[in-house]
């Protein structure tokens, strides 16, 4: 209740341009907000998660060992490459 | 297509929802194959009525929920009154240093006229009005976010078939929500915007999920990838719920300016701060957060406002 309307007054401003407002300007976002690299529509994000989802599960179940199979070899360095949002890690 | 406790539940084809106060985002995660919810706080029942009859016009059919905040029990007085009395509790320190703040800032007082929504819905014949508007629409979930959802609330979907969700941060929030009778837990991890407990996905998942027994469980709180919804359905989970990732996106009602800060961000960027709502609540770090730090700042636990 306190900080309602001066939340409202910041955002206000902000969208203005108004330096004072860019300093204070902020809201509710989780870690993630790392991995946010560019304004994408709602459609690219929710297929971009469920491609790689796909990838995922299907690279950890490769993982599994057929029942008496040798050991498997090492794998290369990029078998588990990570590709999260739109930011690629180093060695995907 | 994903099988799980979670798509069979909606029909959605991919186990991630898509939590927004954007109707846009909604619409636009529910036609992509994820499952919209509003979050659907400060609004009138006139303007949720609204927003949800635009929902479905563009959802044409597509599944999508709604997200409410609203208290358990509601106090049955003058809301005029109330809300005198909650801002005759605010000590006059914390007053004074927020106008100090906007002075040193330059921030402009807002427009003549213009009035501040409290999110929270503390007077029953809206919480009542709002739950009726909910429930003459055609949502498939329907979730409180402030603790255990009020009797009307779990009363009125499961006579319309309707599945409840509630967020918990620790075990014993799931107990109580699993007694109220929720069909959908989301555990919501220390990595999650917004409110969050302290502990974090990878703990709290499995600890929810070993509760919940048939009662599905989706994640929250670092999921905004394939492969973290991926790490979310390893830990048990039926799925992902997913909120800061949208605030990435074209559809999302965030000024440009707040857009390009979190662009600009890392993960070492946010902090789970009372300096906002009174309660631990994880945002991005501005010089707000450096103000209410600096010495001689009032300690925001202090302020005895209940909403604040």
């Amino acid at each position: 209740m306190l900080t309602l309307e001066a939340w409202e007054r910041i955002d206000t401003a902000a969208e203005r341009g108004e330096p004072g407002a860019l300093d204070l300007e902020s809201y509710f976002i989780g870690q993630i907000v790392g991995s946010l690299g560019e304004l994408r529509t709602t459609r690219a994000i929710v297929e971009t998660i469920a491609r790689d989802l796909d990838e995922r599960l299907r690279l950890l179940s490769g993982l599994i060992a057929p029942a008496g199979a040798a050991p498997p070899a090492a794998q290369p360095a990029d078998a588990t490459r990570i590709v999260s949002g739109s930011k690629t890690v180093p060695g995907a | 297509m994903i099988d799980t406790a979670f798509t069979r539940m909606t029909g959605v084809p991919l186990p991630l929802v898509a939590f927004n106060r954007s109707p846009a985002v909604v619409v636009e995660a529910s036609r992509a194959g994820a499952f919209g919810v509003l979050a659907a706080t400060a609004y009138t029942a006139e303007q949720l009525d609204a927003q949800l009859h635009w929902i479905e016009e563009q959802l044409d059919g597509a599944p999508y929920g709604v997200d409410l905040l609203v208290p358990e029990r509601s106090v049955d007085v003058d809301l005029d009154g109330l809300v005198e009395s909650l801002r005759a509790q605010i000590p006059a320190e914390h007053l004074a240093f927020v106008a100090t703040l906007m002075e040193k800032y330059a921030i402009p007082p807002l427009a003549a006229g213009r009035r501040v929504k409290d999110p929270i819905m503390m007077d029953p014949s809206m919480v009542s009005d709002l739950l009726d508007v909910c429930f003459s629409h055609d949502i498939s979930l329907i979730a409180n976010a402030l603790g255990t959802p009020p009797a009307q609330m779990t009363a009125g979907a499961q006579e319309r078939g309707i599945p409840v969700a509630a967020l918990v941060g620790k075990p014993e929030h799931a107990v109580r929500q699993l007694a109220a009778g929720v069909d959908l837990l989301v555990a919501q991890g220390y990595e999650a915007g917004g409110h969050t407990g302290e502990i974090a996905s990878l703990v709290l998942t499995p600890e929810i999920v070993a509760l919940a027994g048939d009662t599905p469980v989706l994640t929250a709180g670092g999921i905004g990838s394939g492969d973290q919804l991926a790490a979310a359905l390893a830990l048990g989970a039926a799925g992902g719920w997913a909120g800061s990732v949208w605030l990435s996106s074209v559809e999302d009602v965030a000024n440009a300016a707040l857009k390009d800060k979190f662009f600009a961000a890392t993960s070492s960027d946010t902090v789970r701060s009372r300096a906002r709502t009174g309660k631990p609540a994880r945002q991005l770090k501005s010089s707000w957060h450096d103000e209410w730090s600096a010495p001689g700042a009032p300690a925001r636990s202090r302020c005895r406002c209940s909403p604040c």
